[in-house]
């Protein structure tokens, strides 16, 4: 390689021609071509300098571009939260629809919604035991509705209490509690509300006969109705529960069986097709008789609600609901809440007689023996 | 919260943060923004004279660096001092200059010096024509520079305008060392056979 090709490789290969290697400056100080060549090169140094100096002489940042810096910072953190934007407006068209569609739900539902605004707003106070008058709903204009009262746990539709009293009228009422149970009053019958909740559920039958459709698909809802010292723990299934003026209280099965517990504290249990009618103890009478009329009547009107009754299916193996120790001590808690303590350690003693393939445990035995005392 | 940091002499984030740690901040965020404003009050020149210098002086230069400290605000809680403040500011700085680019794809100098701003910026002592004939100078380079592709322009922008030695453009761009001669040498050659085609650069006769 001659000395030119190396002084012109160095030339243009030199990150700074300051650093050139004084043998190539050499040559190309006494070379014309190499000469030429580092002279457009340093030409080009030169205006590069100027151009940098330009640069620099463009000025510094403004107290304003501080200012606007910072309202860049601002916005830039809002723009980078679109999809909170998003999800809050997602969410308010999502509650607006739900909104309009429940009201023209309840529109178009004729009675039914207009039963459900005016259980709405003439709820009565959860906290005040009083009595519902179940009235049938004004005639409506095309096809009359079922006679349904629906009610909930503080929700939508009629509030239960508990010690609400539920009177039929002049004709049988089935009220639908938590889409799940259908609890028909029949005529001139009242019941009281012990629970009202999803997870448990308790009459009282005042007078007359009540009749239960009862899905306990959840296994661990508890349902029992009570009529005088009897208690009907329901086990899954269709059951009708009387009482006449004497006090005596018969149990009707429809469907599946319930478990029937005395004053005595003895539980009998009564299948599909079976009914038993058990007279009112002498302690329960006389209670009764000293209790002045149970149920007083609310102005006419209050608290009607009208709506379709879903189609429930019995759970198949409802039927096949053993009397089990959970069950066993509510009952037991339940008599002892109710403040029959003798009842109660009848009860446990006859529960843990009924329930030996699951007995209930020892621990829980003691403390309801200790409670009782 | 006390705002605590680690002083380290050689990570220079940490020793600027080192200087607020007796501020009792609320939270983290308070902390961010006593750091941030440091960052800025020490690396705003650095950042401007490198948007200035990879975009040429634009009427847009202003809103490059403003996008640029917003990158480095958000980006200031995650930077762990693992490279130089500076090589990252320069590397935000680039990028975001060279992200604008992307998407303008337009040339500058239309307004150099004709706005307000930039007319209140220029030095006070140089006349008119010494203005002109320094924009004169700059059009003509950035007009060859435009011609490079990304790659070297950026290169030979840190390099001739910048004045950073190779090395530093290698840590800046995450690329080794040859790559960057290579590419400077590259973008030299072009740039002074534009320059000297279009006669900015006097080619002189052999003699």
């Amino acid at each position: 390689m001659s000395a030119c090709s190396q002084t012109q490789r160095a030339i243009a290969q030199a990150v700074s021609l300051s650093a050139l290697d004084e043998a190539h400056a050499a040559h190309a100080a006494t070379c014309a071509q190499c000469g030429a060549l580092l002279d457009r090169y340093r030409q080009l140094d030169r205006v590069t300098r100027r151009t940098r100096r330009v640069l620099e002489t463009e000025g510094e940042l403004s107290p304003n571009d501080w200012v606007r810096i910072r309202e860049g910072i601002d916005r830039g953190i809002a723009d980078r939260r679109p999809w909170l934007r998003t999800a809050l407006v997602t969410a308010a068209a999502a509650a607006a629809i739900v909104v309009a569609f429940a009201i023209v739900q309840g529109g178009q539902g004729s009675d039914v919604g207009r039963a459900s605004a005016l259980a709405l707003d003439e709820v009565s106070q959860p906290t005040a035991p009083q009595v519902a008058i179940v009235q049938p709903a004004p005639a409506p204009d095309l096809a009359p509705a079922p006679e349904i009262l629906a009610a909930a746990e503080g929700g939508v539709g009629l509030t239960v209490a508990s010690g609400d009293v539920l009177e039929a009228g002049d004709a049988a009422r089935t009220i639908d509690a938590f889409g799940r149970h259908h609890v028909t009053i029949a005529a001139d019958s009242a019941v009281r509300v012990i629970d009202w909740r999803s997870d448990k559920l308790a009459l009282e039958v005042v007078s007359g006969e009540v009749t239960c459709d009862v899905n306990r698909a959840q296994g661990e809802d508890v349902f029992e109705v009570r009529s005088g010292d009897v208690t009907v723990r329901v086990l899954g299934t269709i059951f009708t529960v009387a009482r006449d003026d004497a006090g005596a209280t018969r149990v009707a099965v429809s469907r599946g069986r319930v478990g029937v517990i005395e004053g005595t504290g003895a539980m009998r249990e009564i299948a599909a097709g079976e009914s038993v009618e058990i007279a009112a103890t002498t302690a329960q009478a006389e209670r009764d008789a000293v209790v002045e009329p149970r149920v007083r009547r609310a102005p006419r009107g209050q608290r009607v609600i009208q709506i379709d009754v879903p189609d429930q299916q019995m759970d198949g193996s409802a039927a096949e609901v053993a009397w089990t120790s959970s069950l066993a001590y509510q009952a037991i808690v339940s008599a002892i809440d109710a403040g029959n303590c003798e009842a109660a350690m009848k009860a446990l003693d006859a529960a843990v007689e009924a329930s030996r393939r699951s007995p209930i445990p020892a621990g829980a035995v003691t403390k309801l023996r200790a409670r009782c005392r | 919260m006390v705002a605590t940091y680690q002083e380290t002499s050689d990570r220079p984030l940490a020793s600027i943060l080192s200087r607020t740690k007796t501020v009792i901040a609320d939270d983290d965020a308070a902390a961010n923004v006593l750091a941030f404003d440091t960052v800025y009050r020490e690396q705003r020149g650095r950042v401007l004279a490198t948007v200035r210098s990879v975009l040429g002086a634009s009427d847009e230069i202003e809103d490059v660096v403003q996008l640029v400290f917003i990158e480095i605000h958000r980006c200031l809680p995650r930077f762990e001092g693992r490279s130089k403040l500076s090589t990252w500011i320069y590397r935000i700085a680039v990028n975001v200059a060279l992200q604008h680019l992307r998407k303008k794809k337009r040339h500058r100098w239309l307004t150099l010096g004709l706005t307000g701003d930039e007319d209140q910026r220029q030095t006070s002592g140089r006349n008119l024509t010494a203005q002109l004939e320094d924009r004169e100078i700059l059009e003509e380079v950035y007009a060859s520079v435009d011609k490079l592709s990304q790659k070297k322009r950026v290169v030979w922008v840190l390099h001739e305008l910048q004045g950073l030695d190779p090395q530093q453009i290698a840590d800046i761009l995450d690329i080794p060392m040859n790559t960057v001669r290579s590419r400077l040498l590259s973008a030299r050659r072009d740039v002074m056979a534009d320059l000297t085609r279009r006669r900015v650069v006097p080619e002189r006769e052999a003699t």
